[in-house]
């Protein structure tokens, strides 16, 4: 049946119901955590399965947390493969080009893969306000200063999109842990 | 009774460029040489086969069960005409493009925050859904009873948001979150199966529809009377005049208390959200920047964060079977 | 209601006219009591609370009440000022039965409070095109035709048919107005001999009820109006 619907533009598609999580939990799951740029996506079916899947070549500039070596091969679910093409609501989306954050937890068998899908996935993209680079969205930081449950509101006009450096020290802070004292930088 | 004195309004399925495209509440859809099509079963009723394997805790039985009470759920809202069949146990696992519907237990231990996922083989020339496969993560601890169990995720109230995926729903914004003291987060609550992030373990709450699932599933799937006893508010988001892409607008009616959710989908920020009660109406809207864009639109669209909360420029009384339109909300930058 | 009123007029007008005839002398005009008489003027339409209700989402285990507010509301209809003509006949020396038409344009006001996300408080607005076409019976208690005294305070009741058209006319919804009240007729001039017999100036207030129309509940609506007027009779 597989076969025959190749003659039909078939698209897979893919939805998600999730567990939530912060930035700070991310990353303590993660087990590297790469700035760089992605330089080539191709898609396969999954080993083992003939689930569709692609795989993302990132070419690393930076490692906030572990060292999966200069250049990572990542694998996302979802993919075009002939006239099948898998897109998971929830997923990241990758082209060659992109500059990205990825929180990646690795695997004994299989490549290295994105932590809570999109949350573990965050875009370098420039920020046409202020022309400098930033990192989006805006990590889910609780200030260590508060006490008790904070209530996450949209529109809130302290929650911005950073600039990598600072986001580099939200994600040094959060892997340092709640008792941390580093010093946060205005933003 | 309230009633509008000239043609009415539909809802509109917004085309994107190319691929998969995302509409009011929200809506999948497929957009093939330069037109739009809603992802919907065509032919009914909507096969689907049960994987014949448990996980502990639930057996096959079990789960079996309790997607026929979810099933049930979608197909009892009387305002739409889908139905289901289910056919029998199955030995294959979701998720693979066999030309059948599969849905059960599956080990994800690399989608380690992903509880459910649901995935649709459609052909884009027409917009027929061909197949959907639901998995549920094995990797966590399930429950089936009646009122839930501590530490353990309710199958039928996934499986509820998994159905609104197989029947061609998208994410519903109609919910809130918190960061808790210890790290973490958590939802505050919710006003739609849809919503993509779940209550949590040993909760059942999310068995029950809201009135955001039943106005989309009622204008993916209208029955007879629908369209004749709803109505539609169209307008547009901008921000200093400038139409905004992305934004989630909440429809509140002011006699009977429902919430609907819409989104605007075009560069100029126009939306229409259908479906509505009849009724004074107030509108809202507020970016979806808690970190949650990916989850709704499944392209990579460049949806516009950087503004706050507002509401529409006028209250607005949807009429029976028509629609209002040219209902202006403004927002600020952050 | 409307009907009842409409033949009631036709009928008393004709007793009406019995009942004050006079007979002629030779070579002489009589004189006639007044049996018709046209009003226009202004009103003002007293507003009402419609009620409060609060946007909610199901609150997650533990939270207060089980639910949690997104934002909360509270509307009402406003007063508003209006426009009216009426048609009265005679039926009896005291008794007159009224035809009119009445037009206002009342704003539905909702205040939005107590937003979730810490959005500023607001009122937005629709304004609703309201038109009334009504019947009713008018008793002077000092008389009404051929009244000796400048002044005629008088009782009345009535009821009629209400439409209202809001959001630009996008919806239209009808229901049915009962009012009672009272009021004050000054004469200021007329002839018995002339064509005009009577004319002056009314004020009148009123009770209304409303039911159904544009509401965010199936509830009756209870609001004063008050007017004045200038009449001719003829």
């Amino acid at each position: 049946m597989a076969l025959g619907l190749v003659c039909l533009i078939a698209s897979p598609v893919r939805a998600t119901v999730l567990l939530p999580a912060d930035m700070p939990e991310v990353a303590r799951a993660a087990a590297a955590i790469t700035v760089g740029r992605v330089v080539a996506v191709t898609t396969r079916l999954e080993p083992g399965t003939r689930r569709i899947e692609r795989v993302i070549t990132l070419e690393v500039t930076q490692y906030l947390k572990g060292d999966l070596g200069r250049e990572v091969h990542v694998a996302v679910p979802g993919g075009q493969m002939g006239h099948y093409r898998t897109v998971m609501v929830g997923a990241p989306e990758f082209a060659p080009g992109d500059e990205v954050v990825l929180f990646l937890a690795t695997r004994a068998a299989g490549l290295p893969y994105v932590v809570g899908l999109h949350q573990g996935a965050y875009r370098i993209t420039l920020d046409t306000r202020s022309g400098t680079r930033v990192v989006s969205p805006a990590p889910l930081v609780r200030d260590p200063d508060t006490t008790g449950a904070v209530a996450v509101r949209r529109g809130d006009p302290a929650r911005r999109p950073l600039a990598l450096d600072a986001f580099a020290a939200e994600v040094r802070r959060a892997l340092a842990g709640p008792a941390s004292r580093v010093p946060r930088r205005a933003r | 009774m309230i009633r509008r004195p000239g043609p009415g309004l539909v809802a509109v399925v917004m085309v994107a460029a190319c691929g998969l495209t995302a509409s009011a509440y929200l809506k999948f859809g497929t957009a093939s040489g330069g037109t739009g099509s809603s992802l919907r079963w065509v032919k009914q009723p909507a096969r689907y086969f049960v994987t014949d394997r448990g996980v502990p805790g639930v057996s096959a039985a079990d789960l079996d069960a309790a997607l026929g009470r979810a099933f049930g759920t979608w197909q009892g809202v009387s305002s739409a005409d889908i139905r289901f069949e289910r056919v029998g146990f199955t030995g294959s696992p979701p998720f693979e493009p066999d030309g059948v519907s599969v849905i059960g237990f599956e080990q994800r231990p690399d989608l380690e925050r992903t509880l459910g996922a649901t995935t649709y083989t459609y052909d884009t020339r027409t917009g027929e859904l061909l197949e959907a496969d639901i998995f549920l993560n094995s990797t966590f601890d399930w429950s089936v009873a009646p009122a839930g169990e501590p530490g353990r995720f309710d199958v039928e109230s996934i499986a509820l948001h998994e159905i609104g995926h197989f029947v061609g729903l998208g994410h519903s914004a109609l919910g809130e979150t918190e960061l808790r003291p210890g790290g973490g987060r958590r939802v505050v609550g919710a006003e739609a199966a849809m919503f993509p992030i779940a209550f949590g373990a040993g909760t059942v709450l999310g068995r029950t529809l809201r009135a955001d699932d039943v106005a989309g599933v009622s204008d993916l799937y209208p029955s007879g009377s629908f369209r004749e006893s709803t109505g539609s508010v169209s307008g547009r988001v901008t921000k200093g005049g400038v139409g905004v892409f992305g934004a989630h607008i909440t429809a509140f009616n002011l006699r009977s208390g429902a919430l609907v959710g819409g989104y605007s989908l075009s560069r100029d920020g126009r939306f229409t959200i259908a479906g509505l009660a009849p009724g004074p109406t107030v509108l809202r809207a507020e970016p979806l920047d808690d970190g949650d864009v990916q989850s709704f639109f499944p392209e990579d669209a460049e949806v516009d964060v950087d503004f706050r909360v507002s509401y529409g420029d006028r209250a607005v009384v949807v009429p029976e079977g028509g629609g209002v339109g040219e209902v202006l909300i403004k927002v600020v930058a952050k | 209601m409307v009907g009842l009123v409409a033949a009631a007029a036709v009928c008393g007008g004709a007793s009406a006219r019995a009942q004050t005839a006079t007979p002629a002398g030779p070579g002489s005009r009589a004189p006639r009591l007044e049996r018709v008489e046209v009003s226009a003027g202004a009103s003002w339409l007293g507003g009402y609370e419609l009620g409060a209700r609060d946007a909610v989402l199901t609150g997650n285990a533990g939270t207060s009440g089980g639910q949690v507010v997104l934002f909360r509301t509270a509307s009402d209809v406003s007063g508003s000022p209006g426009v009216d003509v009426r048609v009265g006949i005679g039926l009896t020396h005291g008794l007159v039965a009224d035809a009119a038409f009445a037009y206002g344009q009342p704003e539905l006001q909702t205040r939005i409070s107590g937003d979730f996300e810490q959005a500023a408080d607001v009122t937005v607005a629709d304004t609703i095109a309201q038109y009334v076409v009504e019947g009713a019976l008018r008793f002077h208690l000092t008389g009404w035709a051929g009244a000796r005294r400048a002044v005629s305070p008088f009782v009345s009741g009535g009821a009629g048919y209400l439409r209202q058209l809001a959001s630009r006319a996008a919806t239209v919804e009808n229901g049915l107005l009962v009012h009672g009240g009272g009021g004050v007729a000054w004469r200021l001039g007329g002839s018995p001999r002339g064509t005009l017999r009577g004319y002056g100036v009314r004020v009148d207030a009123r009770v209304n009820w409303r039911a159904s129309g544009i509401d965010v509940e199936d509830a009756v609506r209870v609001y004063p109006s008050a007017g004045a007027s200038l009449y001719l009779r003829f």
